[in-house]
């Protein structure tokens, strides 16, 4: 029994190994920062297929050649700025995970920084309030320090 | 003072009116930087004729429909019949770009269904496709004769698309 057990596990082992061989991860770069670019680059750019994954999860086709792309690119001597171009002019800024603040994206970058300035904005007016109020003797209280005044007037007056 | 509720009410509406407005649109389509462009260059040889190498200025001059296509593609099956239905009209150019396919099972698949395409480009690699954007088959464009895209239309073609979208396009503005 045991050695039928190890033997599929040897088996599903093999095949494991062989469909990580035919995976694309196997480029290799001249230097390490042309891998470090690659793989950085890998994990900023969306795939476009299963949106919510970057092109270094994905293993949709259309992922798959655009990682032979961008390492093509790479191999050659392009920069960042020229790979991302080349992508974004084809598939448009919805491939840049991380995009650059411009026209059409600015309400979202500056919402927060509108937010944080209504946030202190409203702060600040309840915290005025808040200091007003505190003047306003509850008529509880006004009872009894009038109660109380009233009644050392007559002990002082008794003296 | 109060505490004026009428501004909590209002930002939580604002925000329930922009989610439901954003879950009435496809997150899948993804607007195409390549609108108002001109079409990429491209050589391409023919599915027929794999001998013959067509280029881009073999084929602009005229309003036309590039229609992104694989016989691995399921939804291409079903926009199919009405690319048909619209070849026989013949109000349009259709060119087919057969995407990353085999061209035996290109050249079968069109066999059973019809070929509705004036002529057939074969795309083995992609690259035109990449260069177009195509994200998910079936995609078409519409390109003016001047070779500019006018218009892209990501999945599976419907008679509204075709007549509200591509068609009209198409027509001098009245």
């Amino acid at each position: 029994m045991m050695v039928i057990i190890r033997i599929a596990v040897l088996a599903f082992a093999s095949l494991s190994a062989v469909s990580i061989l035919a995976s694309d991860y196997s480029y290799t770069f001249t230097t390490p920062q042309r891998e470090m670019r690659y793989q950085s680059l890998m994990e900023e750019l969306r795939c476009l297929v299963c949106q919510n994954q970057s092109l270094a999860d994905s293993n949709a086709g259309l992922a798959q050649d655009l990682r032979k792309k961008v390492y093509d690119m790479i191999t050659t001597g392009n920069d960042d700025d020229q790979i991302l171009d080349f992508l974004t002019d084809r598939y448009g800024k919805f491939i840049l995970y991380d995009p650059k603040l411009n026209y059409e994206n600015a309400p979202l970058w500056l919402f927060p920084i509108l937010m944080i300035c209504i946030g202190v904005y409203v702060i600040s007016r309840l915290a005025r309030r808040g200091v007003r109020s505190e003047a306003v003797i509850p008529q509880s209280a006004q009872d009894d320090a009038d109660a109380l005044v009233k009644h050392l007037e007559e002990r002082s007056k008794q003296l | 003072m109060k505490v004026q509720p009428i501004i909590p009410i209002a930002i939580f509406t604002l925000l329930v009116a922009l989610f439901g407005i954003g879950l009435t649109k496809d997150p899948r389509l993804i607007p195409s930087p390549l609108i108002g462009e001109p079409l990429p260059e491209f050589e391409l040889s023919l599915l027929h004729h794999p001998d013959d190498i067509v280029e881009k200025h073999d084929l602009i001059g005229e309003y036309m429909l590039l229609n992104v296509w694989a016989s691995w593609c399921v939804a291409c099956a079903e926009e199919h019949s009405l690319i048909i239905d619209l070849a026989k009209q013949k109000t349009i150019k259709i060119v087919g770009i057969n995407y990353k396919d085999k061209s035996s099972d290109a050249l079968r698949w069109l066999e059973e269904k019809g070929d509705p395409y004036d002529s057939t480009l074969v795309d083995f690699d992609g690259e035109l496709g990449m260069d177009l954007g195509v994200y998910g088959v079936p995609e078409t464009f519409l390109i003016d004769p001047k070779g500019q895209v006018l218009y892209k239309h990501v999945g599976p073609l419907t008679l509204e698309v075709i007549e509200n979208n591509l068609l009209t396009l198409t027509r001098p503005e009245q």
